[in-house]
């Protein structure tokens, strides 16, 4: 049978989508480094996007992902499943674990699935965020695949200026410093 | 100002970067696309995110009542009451039991409770216009509402937006993560909607508009509509035809 076909999430989503808590991907006393993730996000003249809606999903510390299960349904401190939206600066941010390496995809390194929906985007865009400096960013072959000058777009840096649990990850919709973004 | 381009007919147009069903991602006619649509090739999809499950979400927060739009007030909304309901199927066409269906929607009179929405057509207070549910072990599920109003949107000269309800869905696969819209049968709207007309085969287009249906209707209570959602298969590759 025919898909049915994407539409945009359109700006009015707020209440419908977004809860309370959404952002919370692993609550306190989940195994693991903590790992507060911030960025913003903007578009093709670099204008803040203010009405994305961001949705991760991960692994945890030990590199599996949450199965489905009731246990799972009920709610556990690590959901690997979290949304958040950009406020008027285009900026969101995510509290969790830095994501173990899984066991059915070794050569992969640690990274975080992430789509964006938004007003203007007919489709979800999809991506990988990766962590600079992780060991097994090296051997990694998502970003073997990704042209070198455009490898830095898909990889969190960690914030000096702040606290040690954070990274930074910007997503670029278009033009300078685009994110890379797989076909969807 | 733009004017409104009618697409190629029934099942002939193949836009690359997609598998024609799914609109491109820059839609000329529809104004927000033009800076937030990448313009650097596309990776193709890693096998690892192709292969995920669904994310496990929503369903401590699913209450009945929240399939109700009609009863999260002190009184009724305003306008027509309908009932929305179908079912939930992958590509092969199982279909997808207890799996979170999340709908919005503006008010009877066209205007959304969303503080962005500055359309000068009344807020009911008696509609938020939200709602949840799970299908059930067939794949079904069923919403009770008001028909939304068409709403006005500055995309082009006189540009409004024909009554619609947007959709998000899981499915089994994480690639099977949908959201879309509903659209109803006969509205003379449809035709001058870019995002409507945004997605590229005729077919594809037919079945975002959901079917008047009797058997869903209840007497002397609401009309029914019948929208069923067909999602990306389990595993299924991107791009395949
Ligand atoms: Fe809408």
């Amino acid at each position: 049978m025919q898909r049915t076909a994407s539409q945009t999430v359109g700006p009015f989503f707020l209440d419908a989508l977004v809860h309370d808590g959404d952002e919370l991907i692993a609550k306190t006393g989940t195994a693991g480094q903590a790992l507060v993730l911030e960025g913003n996000v903007f578009d093709g003249e670099g204008a803040p996007v203010n009405d994305a809606i961001l949705e991760i999903f991960q692994a945890d510390a030990t590199g599996s992902y949450v199965a489905d299960s009731p246990d799972a349904r009920s709610g556990s401190l690590f959901t690997g499943f979290g949304r958040a939206t950009t406020d008027k600066s285009g900026r969101f941010s995510f509290c969790t674990v830095y994501p173990g390496v899984s066991a059915t995809d070794i050569d992969h390194a640690p990274h975080l699935n992430l789509m964006v929906f938004a007003r203007g985007l007919v489709k979800p865009l999809v991506t990988r965020i990766h962590f600079e400096g992780d060991v097994h960013n090296a051997h990694d072959p998502i970003l073997a695949d990704v042209p070198t000058h455009r490898r830095t777009t898909l990889v969190a840096r960690r914030d000096a200026s702040n606290d040690s649990q954070v990274w930074r990850f910007d997503v670029r919709l278009q033009g300078k410093d685009e994110t890379v973004f797989f076909e969807y | 100002m733009q004017s409104i381009s009618h697409r190629a007919p029934v099942g002939t147009v193949e836009v690359e970067g997609t598998d024609g069903i799914d609109p491109p991602y820059l839609v000329e006619s529809y104004r927000s696309t033009v800076l937030r649509t990448p313009r650097e090739p596309l990776l193709e999809m890693p096998k690892t995110i192709r292969s995920l499950r669904a994310p496990v979400y929503g369903y401590g927060k699913v209450k009945m009542q929240n399939a109700d739009l009609t009863s999260q007030g002190a009184g009724e909304p305003l306008g027509e009451r309908i009932i929305v309901a179908g079912r939930l199927m992958d590509e092969s066409d199982k279909p997808i039991p207890n799996a979170l269906i999340e709908i919005w929607q503006a008010n009877a009179a066209g205007r959304y409770a969303h503080k962005g929405d500055d359309h000068s057509a009344p807020l009911d207070p008696n509609f938020i216009g939200t709602g949840r549910a799970l299908t059930d072990a067939s794949g079904n599920y069923r919403f009770v509402t008001v028909k939304p109003g068409a709403y006005p949107w500055r995309n082009h000269a006189n540009g409004w937006r024909p009554a619609h309800i947007h959709f998000s869905l899981f499915g089994l696969g994480y690639l099977s993560r949908l959201i879309t819209q509903m659209y109803f049968p006969g509205d003379p709207l449809l035709p001058l909607d870019p995002i409507f007309n945004s997605v590229p085969s005729e077919s594809g287009r037919h079945a975002l508009v959901s079917t008047f249906d009797l058997t869903l209707t209840e007497p002397e209570w609401a009309l029914g509509y019948r929208f069923n959602i067909v999602l990306r298969g389990d595993n299924a590759t991107p791009m395949e035809k």
